[in-house]
């Protein structure tokens, strides 16, 4: 079936639900952890009683302390995301041209998202440092989750060829996945005190190492193809910006810029908009890689399509 | 797949398991007992879970879980509440009618501070009293004070008030710590705390050898020198004369202007009288001026060596019944 029969609106739906996953659920979740004001209200999903939508954000934060806010609209930004899932599940479902691993893929999607929500809410109600690193790692699963459906859903393939060298990146890419979430839960266990910062480095060298191996093989090998070449050149310059992210992070946190810069609260507001930064560009990361890995994937599929025919 | 795909991947295998290993075995690396500097971004609400996070952890004032394991916990809390609930309240918060007519007021635990310490000031944490400090004002009782000695006591039933005290002023120590913001906000972080405070405590009942262990004695006149000079500064509180009153002590109407942590006024002890609720012996003198009372502004001299504490303590020796 010619991808070109596809409805634009599962692609559409699984975009937007990206975009709010980063930026909100995933964006303020880091501030929470950042500014350690995850329990600053200690029940789920209500507020005093009043349902998730159902409060002023002043009286919220009178009450109950502006981390009350933060971490509540945390809650709200995930319930978001969650709609704008259920959203895509339906388009999957119901739109044009979609296929039943499309439909299984959104349900994949829906029910990881699910099950981060209830993760999320075990990690408050047990008061629990290990429930939260979960919760961290689960929101990586997410976003792996749903940019794997947004290329599943793209409608404009390009024809790319399968060979040995794709096989590799195929290969390398997808070792570079693994390699990054074993690097981001070192980092979730770090940020929740659970864990040493040299398991992180160490992790974060090997990850940059697999990645600028996947960015050289694609630039060698395929230049001439506009998707792979774009999606290795956006890669390397997050990855550029994530290790310079990284560097000013550990400088500023651990390392020899400890406590040279700002004092008191500010010092305290740069700390936190350092690690939420470095934490988004690692989720960044991770999504332009998965990226990269199914347009290396799609190769194996184009190619089967065409044998077929 | 490629030969050099599989040692690639088989370095990746090693490299991660030694990362992960190393995540989760070396320790941390950030401090366990941050100090959060927008606590008011938590609010209130946060505390909701953590009276019971602590109840579980060191247990309740009726059932503690105490340190010492040969203390028996029921038997330490009915003692407590024999000997000492009426006047230090029965959570050691000193809040009984009994307190409310006493001057100075009971000591209130919930702080977890005591004034009367050996040990030495940090820069993390007031000083801690030593098993040793608290058997002795059980023991001797606070002179000058209602704090009154409890000789009657066998040494297994000071052994288990002594294990009460110090379990209640370490849980409070806990808590406090929680409360000020010192802390994130975690079950796990109590059981931390827990550990840390303990380590703080159990430090102070290292052994000291002092300068008074060997027999050294201090000179009166060095002692005088150095409490009227600028670097020792105890006239500024205590006087040029010792009598308590110095321009830091009281306003231009005479008002008392220093006081404690617990709310109360903490006037400069007139050191003519020779009336000191620490005790009145060299080394209780000595602990005074070298570990100052916590809670109060009396400081540590933490700049001034041990033979000047030593000479300074002569001097405060001498001066008694100098009215």
């Amino acid at each position: 079936m010619s991808q070109y029969s596809l409805s634009p609106w599962p692609q559409r739906w699984a975009i937007l639900s990206l975009i709010v996953t980063i930026l909100l659920t995933i964006g303020i979740g880091g501030v929470i952890t950042s500014t350690e004001v995850g329990m600053a209200y200690p029940t789920w999903p209500d507020i005093n009683g009043g349902s998730l939508f159902d409060f002023f954000y002043g009286s919220l934060a009178e009450q109950f302390g502006i981390g009350s806010t933060i971490e509540h609209t945390h809650r709200q930004a995930g319930t978001l995301s969650g709609l704008a899932i259920m959203a895509l599940v339906a388009a999957c479902f119901f739109s044009r041209g979609t296929t039943s691993a499309h439909k299984k893929m959104s349900l994949i999607v829906f029910g990881l998202v699910v099950a981060q929500g209830l993760l999320g809410a075990f990690r408050v109600l047990a008061n629990s440092y290990g429930g939260a690193i979960i919760h961290a790692v689960g929101a990586q699963l997410v976003i792996v989750s749903i940019v794997i459906i947004i290329k599943m859903t793209a409608r404009n393939q390009s024809s790319i060829p399968n060979n040995s060298a794709m096989s590799r990146l195929q290969l390398w890419s997808f070792i570079g996945i693994i390699v990054l979430f074993l690097n981001l839960v070192t980092a979730a266990a770090l940020r929740h005190k659970e864990g040493a910062f040299s398991g992180h480095l160490i992790l974060a060298i090997l990850a940059a190492a697999v990645l600028g191996f996947v960015v050289r093989h694609a630039l060698i090998h395929f230049r001439d193809i506009h998707a792979i070449r774009q999606s290795a050149r956006r890669l390397l310059t997050l990855l550029g910006l994530q290790l310079g992210l990284g560097l000013g992070t550990w400088s500023y946190l651990l390392g020899p810029l400890q406590g040279t810069i700002l004092e008191g609260q500010s010092r305290f507001l740069l700390e936190s908009s350092l690690a939420t930064t470095h934490l988004l560009f690692g989720v960044l990361v991770l999504a332009q890689l998965t990226a990269l890995w199914m347009d290396a994937r799609a190769s194996n599929h184009s190619n089967a399509a065409a044998k077929e025919l | 797949m490629q030969a050099s795909d599989k040692k690639g991947i088989l370095a990746v295998v090693v490299v991660s398991i030694l990362g992960l290993g190393i995540t989760f075995t070396a320790g941390e690396s950030l401090s366990d007992a941050v100090i959060h500097p927008m606590q008011w971004l938590r609010g209130p609400g946060s505390n909701l879970a953590f009276g019971a996070a602590i109840d579980d952890s060191f247990g309740t004032y009726d059932s503690p879980k105490l340190l010492a394991s040969s203390v028996d916990p029921a038997a330490a809390r009915r003692l407590w509440m024999q000997k000492c609930s009426q006047c230090h309240g029965a959570d050691g918060q000193a809040k009984t009618p009994t307190a409310d007519l006493l001057n100075p007021r009971p000591r209130d635990f919930s702080e977890g501070v005591v004034k009367f310490v050996s040990s030495r000031a940090t820069t993390e944490h007031a000083p801690r009293p030593s098993q040793v400090d608290l058997r002795r004002v059980i023991r001797e009782g606070a002179p000058f004070t209602s704090m009154s000695a409890f000789d009657e006591l066998n040494e297994n039933e000071l052994d288990a008030i002594v294990a009460y005290t110090r379990w209640l002023l370490i849980r409070n120590a806990s808590g406090r710590a929680i409360r000020g913001g010192k802390i994130a906000h975690y079950a796990n972080d109590i059981a931390r705390l827990r550990k840390m405070v303990t380590a703080q405590f159990d430090a102070a009942d290292l052994p000291v050898v002092d300068l008074i262990s060997k027999g050294r004695t201090g000179d009166v006149v060095r002692g005088k020198d150095l409490f009227q000079s600028t670097r020792a500064a105890c006239f500024t509180c205590h006087g040029s004369s010792g009598a308590g009153d110095g321009a830091a002590a009281t306003d231009e109407n005479g008002k008392a202007l220093l006081m404690d942590i617990w709310g109360q006024p903490a006037p400069p002890r007139d050191l003519r009288l020779g009336q000191f609720h620490g005790g009145s012996t060299t080394r209780a003198i000595f602990s005074r001026i070298q570990n100052g009372i916590p809670g109060t502004p009396m400081p540590a001299a933490t700049a001034l060596t041990d033979i000047e504490i030593l000479d300074l303590t002569a001097y405060v020796l001498q001066l008694r019944g100098n009215l």
